[in-house]
């Protein structure tokens, strides 16, 4: 997916503008969050699960080469193929070769960010292979030719007024004057289409949530089961994973498990988790006859030992998401690729450079919320202001900016100079305001006065005052 | 591609911080199975309770959970809930042994046949390796005898869980997993349910049916 | 979250007003005195302080905060405690100092005493100086904006509710929105002014709706984009700082964006204590 995220403000303007998506997204910030409040609070032991999660996942990484190569030689035991993809252009290839040698004409595919972050679909269809999204909200938005809005919730921008209008023109077969407005009628038409698909698709493409090297298994979580339609049908199952999914044991998924779905969602458990290890066995009345999982490291290792290692932790819950006050004014389009929000604002910089993707580690308040949710103890605000120091060191950041803050600190280190030149604003800026107590306009600060005012100083500065105020009583 | 293996392993040597570990404990950590911190739901229960919590968790999920005292009830349970569903009395039932003693015929108007799912079928029914008491899941094993689909492509999915299978944990689970398997290699597919199929992708609103099942229901025989 | 050890008899304070408090909002340094004092601490206000360095710090530039936070270090050595009445200033000074000298052992040790020493106001005020405020009354009904540093870097939430308990005649409407950021983040509300003032826009909107009268805050940053939007709405919802209110002097200076007109210095307001 080509990045546009070097026009987030102005991606950021659209959406506020659109009323359609605000309304949508006010509704948004009341139901995650209240869910994942619910189910945390049903289980004690949420916190010492948090740091297990996390030790976990820090202890893949430091042996994440071990747990890779003993992962492969499971699959391989199980009769399944390992395909090691240094980047998104090799993951590709690899694709489309294997659906090549299965002379696939459809895949049908399960939600995968990975499939996102190597634009597959659109590659597949250039390749005259149908690709066919098969979670309900992926399959929206391909039927609009959209891009994903949210890791967990890819149709969350839409109402079902749009849904309806989608599913009215683009299910050919059906009568064109019929009225969708009841969501039940909408999924069961869109169940009825994609059954068909799923029964004709010559390969299946999953992603991962977790790979586990005790066993070779790929772990996948839905709540729809269509995951498991997908790679239970087809001849070809293609599972695509980024390399640090890895978790050593099922004890340890197992773990990983009681923090995701109710970090996602606020369910207990996700409807479907399903462990599958190699193709289909002798006897077997259903399965596919390969079984492929390919190993993506596109820009990961280039994160190992770097101050943004601990975003490898990350399980792709969407907490951060559902918490983060920046996205649910926005919405995740804004944030112009594939992963939204404070785990994307971090992520997209390292995948796709921070030269492109400058605007997003600044969106941000660092107000800290997206760290107190993330069932990975991940720490998004420092990681965020990790990407301002780069910017800084590459001189990325915007002359005003930086001649201000050059300003400011020089000031700052030089206290005589501040307390006459801080004591001269604040009078002036007193008198400008006058009984009023406010400023409506002032010159260079439109980003402040274009929809506020500024109160007014009350006179010199507290240091100047107390000095007199001080003396007096000495 | 052996030169993407290759680079990709090299990297990961080069970059890697080892202050944690090497492989020798990586190889520790899988062979000992060390388990997380087990919530005191899954751990502090009597079997009684284990079964009584799987009940509850497997009902606040959304499954219907039916109580049998022996396997002779299961034909009266499924037709009953047919009915009650109004679904067609036609069953696909899986060639688990445990269904072996099922006497069907007591049930006339029942269809039951066995073998690989069809796209067609509206119903079907399997037996789970375990329930999970802390969340209320199923653990079904994949085997010739219990195929995964039984679990995907009816719009309905019965299961026959034996009290005797119902654990506190997943952790429990997969020990029992493991001794079951001997040997064997993982099942092929390992499905952990927990309810019916669902979405929420229509304006958040919850409905059950997505892709899978629209109905769950759970048959736990006591005693065996 | 930080624990007190023995406190002193009288313990010297050493106040670090803060650069936007010091130019904006002079009263609530003022108010900061008067509470400290009536707690029993010894005031005192460093000459060479300036600014915590966070506008560069959270732009990227460690360098330049990092010749600021030694300036700040100097300044305010020799004190039992030092005190900050805004909890991001606060948490700039306790939490982030420290990791600005990851790589200077004697800066560290130096960052890491003064860490240990400072403290945000209302949580100086309950947590060591078991301090109840006697005889204010403020008779409003209060939403109360948790500012995003305070509430997640230094835990401070009940502190300044404990406070207004103390004050007669306050009622706290909590708002659903109390812990929302306030869209305020610094640089954040210049660089991006449309999505800043949409998030301040439904933090009003809620408390509104919830019928508080005034909305009372520690962090002065927040409150005065919550105020400078009010007041650009032209809403009525008055904006104070807590600390005006908990020592008594909320009717003495004019709400933030308020008129003056009613306003007496706060210099004299300081000059009538006992």
């Amino acid at each position: 997916m080509k990045s546009s995220a070097r026009h987030f403000p102005a991606n950021a303007r659209e959406a506020l503008a659109d009323e359609r998506l605000q309304g949508v997204l006010d509704k948004f910030s009341d139901g995650f969050p209240v869910k994942r409040a619910n189910a945390i609070a049903r289980l004690d032991e949420f916190d010492e699960l948090r740091d297990a999660a996390r030790d976990i996942k820090d202890h893949v990484l430091a042996n994440l080469d071990t747990y890779l190569k003993r992962f492969e030689s499971r699959v391989h035991e199980s009769g399944g193929h390992v395909h090691w993809c240094r980047d998104d252009q090799e993951a590709r290839t690899t694709i489309l070769s294997i659906c090549r040698a299965a002379n696939a004409r459809t895949v049908t595919k399960s939600k995968s960010m990975i499939g996102e972050e190597i634009a597959i679909n659109d590659y597949l269809a250039d390749h005259d292979i149908e690709p066919v999204e098969t979670d309900l909200g992926e399959y929206i938005i391909q039927l609009r030719q959209e891009p994903p809005s949210h890791i967990i919730a890819p149709a969350i921008h839409l109402s079902k007024e749009q849904v309806a209008e989608t599913f009215v023109e683009k299910h050919t077969g059906r009568d064109p004057d019929r009225t969708l407005t009841d969501p039940r009628v909408m999924l069961d038409e869109a169940r009825a289409e994609l059954r068909q698909k799923f029964l004709n698709a010559d390969v299946g493409l999953t992603g991962a949530n977790m790979l586990v090297a005790e066993t070779g298994s790929i772990a996948i979580v839905t709540n729809e089961g269509n995951a498991d339609l997908t790679m239970g049908l087809p001849r070809v199952h293609i599972a695509l994973a980024s390399i640090e999914k890895i978790v050593p044991t099922l004890e340890d998924a197992s773990t990983i498990l009681r923090v995701l779905a109710r970090s996602a969602t606020g369910q207990e458990m996700s409807v479907y988790t399903t462990f599958a290890t190699g193709p289909k066995r002798t006897d077997d009345l259903d399965g596919p006859e390969e079984f492929h999982v390919l190993l993506l490291d596109n820009g990961r290792s280039d994160l190992l030992g770097t101050e943004f290692q601990d975003i490898l932790r990350c399980i792709r819950c969407g907490s951060c998401i559902n918490h983060c006050p920046v996205y649910s004014t926005v919405g995740g389009h804004a944030y112009g690729w594939v992963y939204p929000g404070p785990m994307g604002s971090v992520l997209t910089p390292a995948l796709v450079g921070i030269e492109d993707a400058h605007h997003l580690p600044n969106a941000s308040t660092l107000c800290g919320k997206c760290e107190t949710v993330c069932p990975m103890h991940i720490p998004l605000p420092r990681m965020l202001r990790s990407w301002r120091v780069r910017q800084v060191e590459k001189n990325l950041q915007s002359a005003s900016s930086r001649y201000g803050l050059g300003l400011w600190s020089y000031l700052a280190r030089h206290p005589r100079l501040y307390r006459v030149l801080s004591n001269c604003v604040a009078r002036a800026l007193n008198i400008m305001g006058g009984h009023r107590g406010k400023l409506s306009r002032l010159p260079l600060a439109g980003g402040w006065m274009s929809k506020r005012d500024l109160p007014a100083p009350q006179g010199g500065t507290f240091m100047a005052q107390w000095k007199n105020s001080r003396s007096r009583y000495l | 591609m052996t030169d993407a293996r290759t680079h990709i392993l090299a990297k990961l040597e080069r970059v890697i911080d080892r202050k944690d570990a090497g492989s020798a404990d990586a190889d520790s950590r899988i062979s000992l199975h060390i388990a997380g911190p087990i919530p005191r739901r899954g751990t502090d229960e009597t079997k009684p309770e284990q079964t009584e919590r799987f009940v509850r968790e497997a009902m606040l999920a959304g499954a219907d959970v039916h109580e049998l005292i022996s396997i002779e009830q299961v034909p009266v349970t499924v037709v009953a809930y047919l009915r009650a569903k109004n679904l067609p009395l036609n069953v696909r039932v899986s060639a688990d042994g445990i269904f072996e003693n099922v006497r069907w015929n007591q049930e006339p108007g029942l269809e039951i046949e066995n073998g690989g799912v069809e796209a067609t079928d509206t119903a079907s029914l399997s037996a789970a390796a375990s329930g999970v008491a802390e969340t209320g899941t199923l653990v079904m094993a994949s085997s010739p005898e219990n195929p995964a689909m039984y679990g995907f492509v009816p719009l309905l999915h019965m299961v026959l869980l034996p009290e005797s299978c119902i654990h506190g944990s997943y952790e429990d689970a997969w020990i029992a997993l493991r001794q079951r398997q001997g040997n064997l290699a993982m099942p092929r597919m390992v499905n952990m349910i927990t309810g019916p199929s669902r979405t929420a992708d229509i304006e958040q609103t919850l409905l059950m049916g997505a892709h899978g099942p629209q109905n769950l229901m759970i048959m736990i025989v006591g005693g065996t | 979250m930080k624990q007190p050890d023995q406190v002193p008899q009288s313990p010297s304070v050493a106040l670090f007003v803060t650069c936007l408090v010091d130019v904006m909002r002079p009263s609530i340094g003022f108010a900061a005195v008067s509470l400290l004092e009536r707690a029993g601490c010894q005031v005192f206000v460093p000459e060479t302080q300036t600014c915590c360095g966070q506008p560069g710090y959270n732009a990227g530039d460690e360098k330049s905060a990092r010749g600021i936070a030694e300036q700040v270090i100097e300044a305010l050595q020799g004190y039992d405690y030092v005190v900050v009445p805004s909890g991001s200033c606060a948490g700039m000074i306790i939490k982030h100092y420290p990791d600005l000298f990851a790589d200077d052992a004697a800066w560290r040790a130096r960052a890491e005493d003064l860490s240990v020493r400072s403290w945000e106001l209302t949580s100086f005020l309950v947590d060591v100086m078991k301090f109840r405020p006697v005889g204010i009354t403020f008779d409003k009904v209060i939403s109360y904006h948790d500012s995003c540093s305070g509430l997640r870097e230094l835990g401070i939430k009940d502190q300044p509710r404990s406070l207004l308990a103390g004050v007669d005649g306050t009622k706290i409407e909590e708002s659903d929105l109390a812990e929302s950021c306030c869209g305020f983040g610094g640089l954040f509300c210049v660089k991006y002014p449309d999505i800043s003032t949409a998030m301040v826009d439904r933090k009003i909107a809620e408390v509104s709706d919830g019928g508080a009268d005034v909305i009372l805050g520690g962090d002065l940053g927040c409150l005065m984009n919550i105020a400078g939007r009010l007041s650009r709405q032209g809403k009525s919802t008055n904006v104070w700082h807590v600390a005006e209110v908990v020592a008594g002097m909320a009717d003495q200076s004019a709400s933030i964006c308020g008129s003056h007109d009613a306003q007496t210095s706060a210099v004299s307001a300081v000059g009538k204590r006992p």
